[in-house]
């Protein structure tokens, strides 16, 4: 009467296991979609490569394994170059700022807990975390004085209680520093080793509750009188919604005198490292682009930011590619939205950015131009970024490819360190903020026309 | 022999449906993938971030308990012979097997950032697992009359005599 459709056990798993192949396939399609070196080559400079985008059931990532450095350990550099641990001890160090007497500011901070919104959220948290993004930091800033002749650096704590600073700059004798979410303003004399004071608050900037890119780069205008903020989005593309990318995305404008703030740029995804080129005075940021439409989109820029200018996020990138996550789409915005200078390659994640100039003391071919930190992304097989390079420039433009300066972060498959911020010192050497590592590193001319470096740890 | 087990423990004939912990914890997907596909047409009439924020969470929940229900099937398909003898036994296992894979496949478009999660494969998706839930439903729909066909046959003092 009734079909007999029957499934022995044996049958069923056979059904199941060929099920889950299938799955596991579709899977293993979608994580080995790796980045293609060759495209990676052609995503330098001002006219990079741009693929087809695709949808992802997994997207492609690979993420690096905490290591340590051991006693001796360093970053490699190039003959013409020598490193050393500048400071060492440090919880999650992240930006670097030079006081006018040579002081360095160590900003000791990670961002304040993400909530979990979504399941993804969850599992975003253990893969970063495998990867050291979790890691505690200090909320504090410390300062380091170099020793004069190889005499051994000074390192003291320099300011506490801080809400994930990240950004500081000073202004006659006020020191501001940009927490996640507010910005602060100290009093500072020269000399100064530590502040006391409780300081006070100039602004709440967006913050919490999600704030999910939430370095807060901070950079002061020659005269003093403004103040430039770079925010970063509350998601990867509004997946947070457009409400929680209220003044987000942008550089913020603040005027010193009264605290009033207007949008400077918009529609860049992840700005850091603010910087004014020293030839042209233009205003110069790295932008981390976006995540999950492949290993070779979207690449992170660096470019100088014009006043009243649209780069596009979250609507479309590198100019008017359209990004169809994106719903309703803006047309309107889209067609406003112009292509940043120069492509530093996809998922290099650069946060840290600084010009070195004419009279610097580093090898002649890294004097004009930029250097830049690349943390390195989740999102993309092979890894990119991890290294520091410097862009050569002419006439305030970069021109030519980027060269690496500081690599061999990774090691095997692990991660000893992670670039952040940079700096240069009083002696034109690089400082390298070295989150995971825990250190801040110091690269200069190997010929021996700086200072030796004073702290303990180095080759 | 064969009409004499069925007629023995009638509740048995109705499969899988009449092992309590599967029936109880299978409510939980069937609920939540409905659920998914309501929230995925709210998403796709509204935009807002906020539908496919419920779609996933529901997805999510579905998949645990479809797969704490899966569990249960197994045990019970592997331990009783009955259950995989009444009609459409297979079929409805199977069934329901491809709808909690394809929910699973599901969860993962739905963790995709932004209009993508949802639009069109998402949709699509939530949308054929109802049909499946519902194909399904219909394949392990207790036979009463089946039962009852069965029982006229038998003598009510049979059960005393196991």
């Amino acid at each position: 009467m009734h079909p007999e459709i029957s499934f022995t056990p044996r049958r069923l798993v056979k059904t199941g296991a060929v099920c889950g192949a299938l799955i596991a396939a579709a899977f293993g399609l979608s994580a080995c979609d790796h980045g293609d070196p060759a495209r990676q080559a052609a995503q330098y400079g001002a006219a990079p490569m741009l693929p087809t985008p695709k949808n992802y059931l997994l997207p492609p990532m690979k993420v690096a394994p905490v290591g340590t450095w051991k006693q001796g350990e360093a970053p490699v550099v190039d003959a013409s170059l020598k490193i050393s641990a500048f400071a060492t001890g440090l919880v999650h160090p992240r930006s670097l700022y030079m006081l006018p007497n040579g002081d360095i500011l160590i900003t000791e901070a990670n961002g304040p807990a993400a909530p979990v919104n979504r399941p993804k959220d969850l599992i975003m948290g253990v893969i970063q975390g495998y990867g050291g993004s979790n890691a505690k930091g200090a909320n504090r800033i410390t300062l380091v004085r170099p020793g004069a002749n190889g005499a051994p650096a000074q390192q003291t704590v320099f300011l506490e209680n801080l809400s994930s600073p990240f950004g500081m700059t000073l202004v006659g004798n006020d020191l501001y520093v940009a927490n996640a979410d507010s910005l602060m303003k100290f009093p500072y004399k020269t000399g100064d080793t530590h502040i006391s004071a409780p300081g006070t608050k100039v602004i709440d900037l967006p913050g919490g509750p999600i704030n999910h890119h939430w370095t807060k780069s901070l950079l002061a205008s020659e005269d003093g009188t403004k103040l430039y903020v770079g925010v970063g989005s509350n998601s990867n593309i509004v997946e947070n919604g457009l409400e929680a990318e209220k003044d987000r995305a942008d550089v913020l404008e603040i005027d010193r005198a009264t605290g009033a703030a207007r949008i400077f740029a918009a529609g860049l995804r992840n700005p850091n490292g603010l910087s004014w080129e020293p030839t042209t005075k233009a205003l110069w940021v790295v932008v981390n682009e976006r995540d999950e439409i492949g290993p070779d989109l979207v690449p992170d820029y660096l470019t100088s930011v014009k006043d009243g200018a649209f780069y596009g996020w979250p609507y479309s990138y590198y100019g008017q590619h359209v990004d169809k996550r994106v719903m309703p789409q803006r047309p309107d915005l889209v067609a406003k939205a112009i292509a940043p200078d120069y492509a530093l390659g996809s998922h290099v994640a650069p946060l840290g950015l600084v010009f070195n100039s004419a009279a610097s003391t580093m090898p002649e071919k890294m004097r004009t131009g930029a250097f830049v930190g690349e943390h390195g992304s989740w999102d993309r097989s092979p890894m990119s970024g991890y290294k520091v390079v410097f862009v050569p420039f002419n006439g305030g433009k970069p021109a030519g490819q980027p060269v690496d300066v500081v690599t061999g972060f990774l090691v095997g498959d692990h991660a000893k360190g992670r670039p952040v911020g940079l700096a240069m010192d009083k002696t034109g050497s690089l400082l390298i903020a070295d989150d995971i590592g825990n250190t801040v590193w110091r690269v200069s001319a190997a010929g021996g026309a700086a200072p030796a470096p004073s702290a303990a740890g180095a080759p | 022999m064969h009409s004499t087990t069925r007629s023995v423990i009638h509740g048995q004939t109705l499969g899988l449906a009449s092992q309590p912990v599967y029936a109880t914890l299978v409510q939980f997907p069937a609920v939540c993938f409905f659920g998914t596909l309501l929230t995925d047409l709210a998403y796709l009439k509204t935009l807002n971030y906020l539908w496919e924020t419920f779609s996933i969470w529901l997805l999510t929940l579905g998949c645990i308990f479809a797969g704490l229900a899966g569990i249960a099937a197994i045990v019970t398909w592997v331990s009783h012979r009955h259950v995989r003898r009444v009609p459409y036994a297979g079929a409805y296992a199977l069934t329901c097997l491809v709808a909690a894979i394809l929910s699973v496949v599901n969860a993962f478009i739905h963790s995709r950032d932004g209009y993508s999660a949802v639009v069109p494969t998402g949709l699509t998706l939530s949308a054929i697992v109802v049909v499946l839930m519902v194909i399904a439903t219909w394949l392990g729909w207790p036979r009463v009359q089946y039962v009852e066909q069965v029982q006229h046959v038998q003598p009510v003092n049979n059960v005393g005599a196991l």
